[in-house]
């Protein structure tokens, strides 16, 4: 599978941590504009679910649920 | 005897102020050097251009298609086609496809929307009511200007569900999908606006696409769809309970979210689909 990252859409997860919006994931990659990029995926990597921050793909930590 | 009869055939038309009658005193042409334009005659629609001190000179354009052209020896008719301009040729594109790029063109326009992003979803999934979802977010959008000089040949264009794309010219991302409710009585964020690309080969302005809303749980409003910058599409937002979220209309318009999942009534109430985007080519000849 391949993710698109988007450099210009920070994702900023509840710990405050700022990385890249995954905004597609597809089997093919397909031909887009810098700086928008593709990379290799898990299977399970689901857009804006996950983000490329610290040179890796991850998914966003979600806040504890509340009691 | 002769020359008093021609002074008496010329007074014959000069009026009492001594002002000669030009259509009946005069025998030839007003020459240029006069202030004339030296011609007896003019074609019924031609021009006349200067030609120094001789007669001034027709510009005659019957043939469809001829326009007046400047040239290094004055203005000229010429074939449209020769001198170039004013061909337009608009294609929009809501599927995959190729652009081809004409021989003859000199530059293009692209304007792009990214498609929107889906509303949440509301799922019951205990005795207790759902929160409100939020709506997805707009596309982005972009407009942008390309010099046939920086388009390299055939094109791929991306456009519908998703990303949509000019090659590798530009792009715009679609909007993030609004978050999903969850029991007990948890509104969902809305979606973020995608963004359009900026290009270096190519004047580019990008718009943000508008974020969804998220739910109102005060109100029990589902979360308004995110709109795209260049089609201003209607929000929604649902009221009530079990009520399913409405589709994104225009291009590149989220889906708004789904209402309140009742505790009476278990299940799952779908957010509204995001619109797809488009791919619009202008081309200028």
């Amino acid at each position: 599978m391949k993710a698109l990252i988007s450099p210009l859409e920070q994702v900023i997860d509840y710990l405050g941590n700022s990385g890249c919006r995954v905004a597609q994931v597809e089997p093919l990659a397909f031909e887009v504009a810098d700086p928008l990029y593709w990379i290799d995926c898990p299977d399970d990597c689901v857009a804006d679910q996950w983000y490329w921050i610290e040179n890796g793909l991850r998914p966003i930590p979600q806040p504890p649920a509340e009691e | 005897m002769t020359q008093a009869f021609n002074l008496s055939q010329l007074a014959n038309r000069v009026n009492t102020s001594g002002q000669l009658n030009a259509s009946t005193g005069l025998f030839n042409q007003t020459p240029v050097a006069n202030g004339g334009t030296g011609k007896s005659t003019v074609t019924t629609g031609a021009l006349l251009l200067g030609a120094g001190t001789s007669a001034m000179t027709e510009l005659t354009g019957t043939t469809p298609g001829t326009i007046v052209a400047s040239s290094p020896t004055g203005w000229s008719a010429q074939p449209q086609a020769s001198v170039g301009g004013g061909d337009y040729i608009m294609q929009s594109y809501t599927s995959p496809s190729v652009w081809t790029k004409p021989g003859t063109i000199k530059a293009i326009k692209v304007t792009i929307v990214g498609a929107g992003g889906n509303g949440g979803s509301s799922t019951r999934v205990a005795s207790v009511n759902t929160g409100v979802a939020g709506g997805g977010g707009g596309g982005g959008s972009l407009i942008g200007y390309f010099d046939a000089s920086a388009i390299p040949g055939p094109i791929t264009v991306t456009a519908g569900a998703g990303t949509n794309s000019f090659g590798s010219l530009a792009s715009c991302t679609a909007g993030s999908n609004g978050a999903n409710s969850s029991t007990p009585s948890v509104a969902g964020n809305g979606g973020a606006g995608g963004t359009g690309t900026p290009s270096t080969s190519g004047s580019v302005v990008s718009i943000i696409g508008t974020s969804g809303y998220p739910g109102d749980s005060g109100n029990s409003d589902s979360g308004k769809n995110g709109v795209s910058a260049l089609f201003n599409a209607r929000q929604f937002s649902q009221a009530g309970t079990n009520q399913p979220g409405s589709a994104g209309t225009g291009y590149g318009s989220g889906g708004s979210g789904a209402g309140v999942k009742a505790a009476s009534s278990p299940g799952t109430a779908p957010g509204g689909a995001g619109s797809p985007g488009i791919v619009i080519v202008e081309e200028f000849y």
